[in-house]
């Protein structure tokens, strides 16, 4: 199969469940809105080393945001409910307080059912107010107010997570760093506007992709030396003639249709000159339970 | 929305005599039995249906036309809407716990305060007047929303302990004297443009750009998602107090 001259490997991406909230940050203007953003999502790209998975879904319009102030939908992922109740008000408490004018709301208010989870976020962060913090319940919905020195900071009592998918992949195989950066380039901003997905990796690309395990006892992943063009040669490799740059695209998604459509679009746009194949990570099937074939999400 | 509507037959008959019975609870009887419920009329006890006129079918909506102003209307009410096509009056809602009532005409004192006997206001529910309150407006108020369209009467919020009240007119310098008096918390919004005539125990706070009160915002969204309407004023004047009492308590007022 192949798109545009872009052979597509006949490979699966292999995805694991996540838990996932999505909070919705508004601010006074777009400018504070982006640097709360992405403070926020900061170091946030993997969790074998960051507390959370971190990006913008989407940015929202006055007309779609609680208060009715330029705001973004983040999508937080990680491991599990206990890791993500933790890593949500730490980024909220030191990324989105700290930064003016900003109000954090829940993305997800109709996660109510057994198998979701509402994570605390108001209800821990208002203890900041040292006693001056007041909430107010309007609908149903309790919002904590702890007074700052711009006036007062507002967070939704808790925000629901729930069972979701991390990465979703797909590599980029180009014969240079110029056409595997475009190509990287032009699927991440066709993702970008996409429902219930995020790339979490700087700009979207990953570099540094991985495998699991190493030859260090310390280290449970190390590089994807089948994918590293520099080791041909002295290393089973997986790379065509004439590939010298591979770029991971990797996709976090609410669900898997969502991821599958991410992948699709993304693909799509990648391929075409320069990008000699489109190929897929995966640990043999045996650890993820969720997994995407290239030949099927392009159907 | 579905559920009864009654009609009161006769405009110069004595009035029933307990508001408080008078639930959305009753949208919930068929209307055999909501035809034969009884009913204190003065000394009598009738069927309701001898002097209502009852139309529609079980719901959770009971819309009341063309009544005296009652008292004790939506009195400890939990659920449902109670819908009054006319005037209330006094003690409206008192010590509500839930639900949506909506009056289409002005109200008398103290809604939304508490029942006889009884320390505490509503403390859940929402309030739509349609017209203008009278003095207490949210009396002893522990949380809930009141919203009143005209102005209300002195005292607006008096010895309110939590929840909210928004006044959108707020024209007649009556509804802005002595608001918030004994306030502990609470919310108190004047939509209009009278000047707050403020008791000496309220502390000014300053002003503010509505863009940087975000929780004015939700509250006016949730007073227009009650089908009222408002404007979002861009600068408002902030007073907390009453610094007498616990001093968490605040009053909005555009500017």
């Amino acid at each position: 199969m192949d798109i545009q001259g872009t052979i597509i490997e006949d490979e699966f991406a292999e995805a694991f469940r996540m838990w996932a909230a999505r909070l919705i940050v508004t601010a006074m203007n777009p400018h504070w809105l982006r640097i709360a953003a992405q403070e926020s999502c900061g170091y946030g790209t993997s969790v074998i080393g960051c507390d959370a998975e971190a990006g913008v879904e989407r940015w929202l319009g006055g007309e779609h945001t609680p208060d009715g102030r330029p705001g973004a939908a983040l999508l937080w992922f990680a491991f599990n409910a206990k890791a993500l109740a933790k890593a949500v008000p730490n980024r909220v408490g030191q990324c989105l307080m700290t930064c003016p004018t900003t109000a954090v709301y829940d993305g997800l208010p109709e996660a109510k059912d057994s198998d979701d989870a509402r994570l605390p976020l108001g209800n821990m962060i208002r203890f900041f107010g040292d006693g001056h913090q007041k909430s107010k319940v309007i609908a149903d919905r309790r919002y904590w107010r702890i007074p700052v020195m711009d006036g007062e900071f507002l967070a939704e009592e808790s925000i629901g997570a729930v069972k979701a998918i991390g990465g979703g992949n797909f590599l980029i195989c180009a014969v240079d760093h110029e056409a595997g950066l475009a190509a990287a380039q032009r699927a991440v901003e066709v993702i970008g506007p996409l429902p219930g997905v995020i790339t979490p990796f700087p700009g979207g690309v990953v570099r540094s992709g991985s495998k699991v395990g190493s030859r260090y006892n310390k280290l449970f992943a190390s590089t994807n030396d089948e994918y590293c063009p520099m080791l041909r040669g002295r290393n089973h490799t997986k790379l065509r003639e004439g590939v010298t740059c591979v770029y991971e695209i990797v996709i976090n998604g609410l669900n898997a249709p969502a991821i599958a459509e991410a992948m699709n679009h993304g693909i799509r746009a990648a391929c075409g000159p320069g990008v000699v194949a489109i190929s897929a990570g995966n640990y043999g099937g045996t650890l993820g339970k969720f997994h995407f074939r290239l030949r099927e999400v392009l159907k | 929305m579905s559920g009864y509507v009654l009609t009161w037959r006769d405009p110069q008959a004595s009035a029933p005599s307990d508001g408080a019975v008078l639930l959305p609870e009753l949208a919930q009887l068929d209307k055999q039995s909501l035809l034969a419920m009884p009913l204190t009329v003065g000394r009598d006890v009738v069927p309701l249906g001898e002097r209502f006129d009852v139309e529609g079918e079980p719901g959770d909506t009971l819309t009341l036309r063309r009544l005296p102003p009652l008292d004790r209307l939506g009195e400890a009410m939990t659920w449902g809407i109670l819908i009054i096509d006319g005037p209330a009056g006094d003690d409206l809602g008192a010590s509500m716990r839930g639900g949506l009532i909506r009056v289409r005409g002005n109200a008398g004192a103290r809604v939304g305060g508490p029942s006889a006997g009884r320390h505490h206001g509503m403390t859940d529910g929402e309030i739509v007047i349609e017209g203008d309150a009278g003095e207490q407006c949210g009396l002893n108020m522990r949380r809930g929303m009141i919203v009143v369209t005209g102005n209300t009467g002195a005292y607006p919020g008096h010895r309110m302990a939590a929840g909210t009240i928004v006044v959108v007119g707020a024209e007649a310098p009556s509804c802005q004297y002595g608001a918030g008096l004994e306030m502990r918390r609470g919310t108190i919004v004047f939509l209009g443009a009278t000047p707050m005539v403020a008791h000496p125990s309220l502390a000014v706070q300053g002003e503010y750009a509505a863009a940087a009160v975000p929780i004015l915002s939700l509250l006016l969204r949730r007073v227009a998602a009650l089908e009222v309407n408002v404007t979002h004023p861009p600068r408002w004047r902030l007073s907390s107090g009453d610094m007498m009492e616990l001093g968490k308590g605040e009053i909005w007022q555009a500017i």
